[in-house]
């Protein structure tokens, strides 16, 4: 299978603060990969390193065999809390045609003459969409009449209608109660059939039932498949004694 | 009223200062939009005044002060836009310094410049009713270029106002429009100076604006409402300026001012009785 992403060596602090040392590792085309870790380990950080929005102190990352830079628009990213203020004058369908934005080389001269254009195939790929994560009927709906899962599932619309091949989510449940993270974890199961998937999650025993391969974070970046980890990996993992609690969805 | 509407049937300068207030009103609704959703009023703010650095220096060099408000208010633009993207954490003592030091030049190149000393209050506050007709093309070409621009990447305005770092994500060049957009607030702060003058122009860039995100949730109809409520509270301020002979600038502010305080509480009071409808229908 070919590699992803491919990260090796990499450094990052903020300021004087080591956030990520020695980090390395290896995501394969098609992966369903968990990422934990405790608060302030630098989960959020390794995404933004993937993603391109910051730059490592040294070591290399690449991502569909390039700078991530370069290959952020191949990917689809839903972060775990939206930057963007609730009461904003717009409707969701607009906020998924944003999601279309940087693929106007794919449409040729005329969009790139009228960068602003809408086309047919963008409000297509919008209506697919929103019917891929069941949120067509909230299409007219204006972002702060939405609840925390359905705007949860606006976002992951606007991650998928650039038609990315890698998608990121940075706790994508974390604000939505356990039966609609059930919901979305079935619906990210469904798109991992096409899209490598990457998602920090805090809940380590929820996602080993869907992702194949356990990133844990702390600092340094350490893998194991999901079979593998046990309480002694967890106990490691945090630093501390961890309350665990068998649960099922 | 009706004298104000007899005295616009006999007089030119009167036809140019309603004229003058609908030109200005387009860049109020489009760009006042903006600036509200993008909460940038104190950044148009810090525009607006240092804009006084520029006409005071044209004065002293003895060109038209709106001559040099256009570069003036450009390089404000640019340099608080520069300011914004790169020292965050600095940015409002930044802007409160370069907001102070612009009016200062200003008030200093007025103050030295030769012969005639210019009259400081009508670039503070603005007269609608001195305005040049030869303004008025200069209005509408401004209006104009931000029009196209504005019409030509919506879309990229929309992504960087609404989400900054997914709209950099998704290749949107965010710097370069974010810029762009505080350029074209310069833009409309020089129109709106023509009307109300540099110290008031933030009450007719917002409040119409506002008042327009009381009942419209969408930035495409909360330009239109804004642009048509700014024609019309700078016609209707200017109407009632005339009869007891108050200055038009301030009666414009003090009667938008009012209709945002009265839009405001208003809407809290539909609010608050759907919320209690809501609750009555629910037990």
């Amino acid at each position: 299978m070919d590699k992803v992403i491919d990260i090796r060596s990499v450094n990052f602090s903020y300021g004087t603060t080591p956030t990520l040392s020695g980090i390395d590792l290896q995501v394969e085309d098609g992966e369903f990969l968990g990422i934990v870790g405790p608060n302030a380990g630098g989960k959020s950080t390794l995404l933004k390193l993937i993603l391109g929005m910051l730059e490592p102190q040294s070591g290399s990352i690449s991502v569909l065999d390039g700078n991530p830079r370069v290959a952020r628009r191949k990917l689809g990213y839903v972060p775990q809390y939206p930057s963007f203020p609730r009461d904003f004058p717009i409707s969701v369908e607009q906020v998924v045609q944003l999601g279309r934005l940087g693929l106007w080389q794919k449409a040729g001269w005329w969009q790139a003459l009228m960068p602003s254009r809408v086309s047919r195939d963008d409000k297509n790929a919008v209506r697919s969409a929103l019917e891929e994560v069941e949120a067509d009927d909230l299409a007219r709906r204006q972002i702060d009449s939405l609840s925390g899962g359905q705007l949860q599932r606006v976002l992951l619309a606007r991650a998928l209608v650039s038609e990315p091949r890698i998608l990121i989510l940075d706790e994508p449940t974390a604000n939505i109660d356990q039966r609609l993270e059930g919901e979305i974890f079935d619906l990210l199961q469904r798109l991992n059939e096409r899209l490598t998937i990457l998602v920090v999650s805090h809940d380590v025993a929820f996602i080993s039932h869907y992702v194949k391969r356990v990133a844990c974070v702390s600092g340094t970046l350490v893998c194991h498949h999901t079979d593998e980890v046990d309480g002694a990996v967890i106990q490691e993992l945090y630093g501390e004694h961890v309350r665990m609690i068998a649960h099922a969805h | 009223m009706s004298e104000f509407i007899h005295a616009l049937t006999q007089y030119g300068f009167l036809q140019t200062a309603v004229i003058a207030a609908l030109l200005a009103s387009i860049g109020c609704g489009v760009m006042g939009s903006y600036v509200v959703v993008k909460r940038i009023a104190f950044i148009a703010g810090g525009i607006a005044h240092s804009v006084l650095g520029g006409m005071g220096a044209a004065v002293y060099f003895g060109f038209e002060p709106l001559h040099g408000a256009l570069p003036a208010a450009i390089a404000a633009a640019l340099l608080i836009g520069w300011v914004r993207l790169n020292f965050r954490a600095q940015e409002d003592t930044l802007i409160s310094a370069l907001w102070a030091i612009g009016m200062a030049i200003g008030v200093m190149f007025i103050a030295k410049a030769p012969g005639y000393q210019a009259n400081l209050m009508s670039y503070l506050f603005g007269n609608i009713l001195l305005v040049p007709e030869s303004s008025l093309w200069f209005m509408v070409a401004l209006d104009a270029l931000l029009l196209v621009i504005v019409g030509a990447y919506h879309r990229q305005f929309l992504a960087v106002v609404f989400d900054e770092e997914f709209a950099r994500l998704r290749g949107v060049p965010v710097g370069f429009f974010y810029l762009l957009l505080l350029v074209l607030v310069a833009v409309t702060v020089v129109l709106l100076i023509q009307v109300v003058g540099l110290i008031l122009v933030m009450a007719l860039l917002t409040l119409p604006a506002a008042v327009a995100g009381h009942y419209v949730h969408s930035l495409g109809r909360m330009m239109v409402i804004a642009t048509l409520l700014g024609a019309v509270l700078s016609i209707s301020g200017l109407a009632l300026s005339y009869g007891p002979d108050l200055p038009a600038g301030p009666t414009i502010i003090l009667l938008t001012g009012g209709v945002y305080i009265a839009s405001a509480v208003l809407v809290q009071i539909l609010n608050r009785r759907r919320a209690r409808k809501m609750a009555r229908q629910n037990t």
